[in-house]
């Protein structure tokens, strides 16, 4: 059965996920949290004992910024909007990441 | 700061998004077709724990320290509103200490380290001639200043200022008496203070002498002259003002917080030294006379850091000699230029940029004394606070050890109990401020007034709220640090079940016990102290003074403002003698040129008597006081033989003289003196001794017998005579308005100032009244703290030992014996305690020697009444505890455990 993986896939993915969602749209937590489980067809869910936790230290570093809104549901909600800063950062950390990819494809390929 | 505020708000707001994630997540759920109860749960079982997550999250948004001290404060003040008995003992001792120390220091501060308010201060100095003896006084001649001033080659501007007094004629001013400055004209350009409002005085103000400058007699104010007089009104610029009949304009005001150089004097008015022939007429000290010379004026100037000190002095030295030679007769003047005679005095350079101050040199010292006596006190109250923090502790030992247990840190724990002790401390601290504010102005009423009250700015000023602010968090750190230490070893606090084991709690009384030993050790010191001090004023107030202390008003007398010339002096003397004689109520009147306890003392010599040789080196000087007939009936000083004055007397061809028992002495050997002559100089016996009196004490009540020399005083005309003897039937300060009418109405101008012998006395033992007073109270404070801290051990130690004492009773004890056991133990304490300190006592007092008088510094009975007092004070702290002890009922003890 396949259950859905929890597991950090590599250090800073998470982060990159919660800035690129939030690069198309801004939300709150929840609708973040769900919106990754949908995108990854389930594959991916993020629990929110991290969710949190790294959507603040995002908040600190600047990349992200909150303010409070109204859910789809009507509910007062906190909404997370991805900064300039997190945009940079963003581009840093999905090039980084192609170029990391890059290399495990060609380390795979050899193998195969 | 924004992104701090909205940080903060986020951090508040995290459980209530958490909240609304879970709302959100069931709302969904049920939507997909789950029941509400359902859904809910689900939600919360796959959310897990809002408040962990929520902890996270704010650990992750960083701010946990600040968030932490915040919650240690609340805690801490918490803890502290929950016992509202220590708290106010901790808080109330700590601030009578801290605020001892910072009345203490702010009045040492403003009186002896703190800076002039003048540009670069450090670089100022002032000349001081140096004789033989050492001392250096610093006032010299105008016309020796003058001489530095044109032709010094090393440090550029000298300025130069004397004070004078005038009286105050404009409207509303009552004709007070108010002190105004000359200086020269750079004086305000070489202390580096700008006007407040229109111009400094210039180089050009004093450039004619008797007139002032090109623009005529100005004058600037104070700013505290210029608010009283003029409302701080701009128009006051160009205006006149009147000084000692002298009219001058006004062309500007000094800063506020300038008050000249003289530390505890606040001059009115700054004017050009040229002046000085006018406003202080008929005395001109702008010239010498004949072989007198006047030292009236301070000489200052800036040495830049890069100028060597000894250049300045001896370019100032070469000039000084210059000025002697012109002053000393031939044989001198040979003697010096051939080498063999060297000057008998030298110029040293003096730090000016702490001002000036008479007071200075007469209560550093004993300000001193008290700061130690203070710190003393300081160190008591913190021995009781931390005293009262370790029983706390052990009370508390059950809560800290929970706090240890879920899983707080040691360091989180000690931390979370020195913000309670700085919480403490500060509040300590705070309240002493304000005592030190309300004590510091009794102080300064304390010290000495002249006719001029006496200035001295000790309001908290940035200096003297960083010293309460540092001593506080010092104190808070020095109590508290041991106590938290302690409390949260993990021996101490390691086990919940047994928190009541011995090992633990007698280890903690082991230490409260040390505590209070040193504390009692350290009040031993000011006991000690007091005793002296207090010692020392009862021997000062009951040695013979030689005079008759009681019923006598003296006057100080200044007919300078009436105009007289010399030759008319002795005609006013004599009427001022006989107006004063017919006010009713007076018994007996003399005029003479000085006071009883008065400073100073005026000198004759060379002094011949028959048949004495005095010792080579010694000057031959006679002290000598010029009086009338009836001096020593108003003084009260006895006749021991031959005769006193009478009007006969003083006529300067048959010259007479009564002499004092010290005399008779020193240089007759005892023999009878009477008819025998002395003299001066090339006359070695123009003077007949017509009398002998006793010995009485001239300058202060600590003096050695003195020679002195009495003539009357028409034999030394013309001679200023500033003081009148006043004795009187009843009361004599009753009399001054009378006496003072009758004076003025010899001229309205004269200048009188009455104070009656007995304030005299007391202002001339201001030093010790201020050591006694202070450090009494100091001593009492320190047994009050005693018997606190005492009383605290005893009462703490007898709630542990409940139980004991509960079977010690059940077993057959009976009261008295609870009460004798409880109160042996305490005077155990207090006999360690002045154990140690009275050793300490013994070294420690020698630094009190020069305070003293007819006290020595260990004097056995101080030292005995010191240790008694406290066994007694400990005696009566044990009794409470002990009583209550006695009074336990073994049932309930018993059931207590």
């Amino acid at each position: 059965m396949d259950e859905p993986t929890t597991r950090d896939l590599f250090p800073g993915s998470l982060e990159m996920m919660i800035l690129e969602t939030l690069r198309r749209q801004p939300m709150h937590g929840y609708a973040l949290a769900e919106t990754i489980r949908r995108a990854s067809n389930d594959l991916l869910q993020v629990e929110e004992g991290t969710l949190y936790p790294a959507l603040l230290r995002m908040l600190k570093a600047g990349w992200v910024s909150a303010e409070w809104g109204v859910s789809a549901r009507n509910r007062r909600v906190r909404i997370y909007r991805i900064s300039a800063a997190g945009r940079k950062q963003l581009e840093r950390e999905v090039s980084a990441f192609e170029r990391m990819l890059e290399g495990f494809r060609r380390v795979m390929g050899t193998q195969s | 700061m924004k992104r701090l505020l909205e940080r903060l708000r986020i951090r508040r707001s995290i459980s209530e998004e958490l909240e609304a994630h879970l709302e959100e997540k069931t709302a969904a759920l049920m939507e997909s077709g789950l029941p509400e109860a359902e859904a809910r749960l689900r939600a919360r079982r796959e959310f897990g724990n809002v408040m962990l997550i929520a902890e996270d999250s704010r650990s992750s948004l960083g701010w946990a320290r600040v968030e932490n001290l915040v919650m240690d404060l609340r805690y801490a003040f918490r803890m502290l509103r929950r016992s509202p008995a220590f708290t106010t003992v901790a808080v109330l001792s700590l601030a009578l200490g801290i605020g001892a120390n910072t009345a203490i220091f702010s009045l040492l501060d403003a009186l002896v380290w703190k800076m002039l308010p003048v540009a670069n201060p450090h670089e100022l100095w002032a000349a001081g001639r140096a004789g033989t003896s050492g001392k250096a006084s610093d006032p010299h001649s105008y016309p020796l200043y003058v001489l530095w001033r044109d032709q010094n080659r090393s440090i550029g501007s000298l300025a130069a200022a004397g004070s004078f007094t005038w009286r105050d004629t404009s409207a509303g001013s009552n004709r007070a008496a108010r002190v105004g400055q000359l200086v020269s004209g750079n004086y305000f350009d070489v202390l580096g203070v700008p006007a407040l409002i229109g111009r400094c005085l210039t180089r050009e103000d004093d450039s004619i002498e008797g007139a002032g400058g090109p623009q005529g007699a100005v004058a600037m104010l104070s700013y505290r002259y210029w608010s009283g007089a003029f409302h701080r009104d701009p128009a006051a610029l160009g205006q006149s003002i009147n000084v000692n009949g002298v009219w001058l304009t006004i062309v500007g005001v000094a800063p506020p917080e300038f008050f000249g150089i003289q530390v505890g004097s606040s001059p009115d008015i700054f004017l050009p030294i040229t002046l000085q022939p006018l406003v202080m007429a008929p005395e001109n000290l702008l010239h010498n006379y004949r072989n007198s010379e006047t030292t009236w004026v301070t000489v200052m100037g800036r040495i830049p850091r890069n100028v060597p000190q000894t250049e300045v002095r001896n370019d100032l030295t070469r000039l000084y000699a210059q000025y002697a030679l012109t002053r000393m007769n031939p044989a001198d003047q040979r003697a010096f230029q051939s080498g063999t005679k060297p000057l008998s005095e030298h110029i040293v350079l003096e730090p000016a940029g702490r001002g000036f101050s008479q007071l200075r040199e007469r209560f550093s010292q004993p300000l001193q004394v008290l700061m130690v006596l203070v710190a003393i006190v300081l160190l008591i109250a913190c021995s009781n606070v931390a005293n009262l923090m370790l029983a706390r502790a052990n009370v508390r030992q059950r809560e800290i050890a929970v706090r240890l247990a879920i899983g707080a840190g040691r360091f989180r724990v000690l931390r979370q109990l020195l913000v309670e002790s700085l919480v403490l401390s500060l509040a300590g601290g705070t309240l002493g401020l304000l005592f030190a504010v309300w004590s510091g102005r009794l102080l300064v009423g304390m010290l000495p007034q002249g006719p001029v009250p006496l200035m001295l700015d000790i309001g908290p000023d940035p200096r003297v709220l960083g010293f309460t602010l540092t001593v506080s968090l010092l104190t808070g750190l020095l109590f508290g640090l041991a106590p938290a230490w302690r409390a949260t070893r993990p021996a101490a606090s390691g086990d919940l079940n047994h928190q009541r084991t011995h090992g633990a709690k007698q280890s903690g009384m082991r230490t409260g016990r040390a505590v209070v030993v040193v504390e009692l050790a350290l009040a031993v010191q000011l006991l000690a102290g007091a005793g002296l001090f207090i010692g020392t004023l009862r021997n000062l107030d009951s040695v013979p003074a030689g005079f008759k202390r009681e019923h006598v008003l003296q006057l100080r007398i200044n007919v300078d403002a009436g105009g007289y010339s010399r030759s008319q002096w002795a005609t006013v003397y004599q009427q001022i003698g006989e107006r004063l004689a017919a006010v009713p109520g007076v018994t007996a009147v003399s005029l003479a040129n000085r006071g009883l306890i008065e400073a100073g003392v005026t000198r004759s010599g060379p002094v011949h008597f028959p048949g004495y040789l005095f010792p080579p080196g010694d000057n031959r000087q006679l002290p000598e006081t010029y009086i009338g007939p009836d001096y020593f009936d108003a003084a009260g000083i006895p006749l021991r033989m031959g005769r006193t004055f009478t009007s006969r007397d003083g006529s300067p061809s048959m010259q007479v003289a009564v002499v004092n028992e010290e005399v008779v002495r020193r240089y007759f050997a005892g023999r009878n003196p009477i008819g025998q002559r002395y003299g001066f100089g090339d006359s070695p016996d123009q003077i007949e001794i017509v009398g002998v009196v006793a010995d009485a004490k001239y300058n202060d009540l600590r003096q050695e017998a003195t020679p002195m020399a009495y003539y009357p005083w028409p034999q030394v005309m013309p001679a200023r005579l500033n003081a009148a003897v006043v004795r009187t039937q009843g009361d004599p300060a009753a009399l001054s308005a009378a006496l003072r009418r009758a004076v003025t109405s010899v001229h309205p101008d004269i200048f009188i100032d009455a104070r009656t012998l007995t304030s005299q006395i007391e202002g001339s033992l201001v030093r010790e009244r201020l050591l006694a007073h202070l450090s009494g109270f100091l001593g009492a404070l320190a047994m009050l703290l005693a018997w606190v801290g005492i009383y605290g051990v005893m009462a703490y130690g007898v709630a542990r030992r409940t139980s004991e004492i509960g079977v010690r009773m059940a077993l057959g004890a009976v009261p008295r014996d609870v009460v004798r056991m409880v109160v042996r133990e305490s005077l155990l304490l207090a006999v360690s305690g002045i154990a140690l300190g009275l050793p300490v006592a013994f070294w420690l007092t020698r630094f009190t020697r020069s305070f003293l008088f007819g006290i020595e510094p260990n004097d056995p009975v101080v030292l005995v009444a010191a240790g008694t007092s406290l066994l007694l004070v400990c005696a009566l702290a044990g009794w409470l505890p002990a009583s209550r002890a006695a009074h336990i009922d073994p049932t309930t003890a018993l059931r207590y455990e």
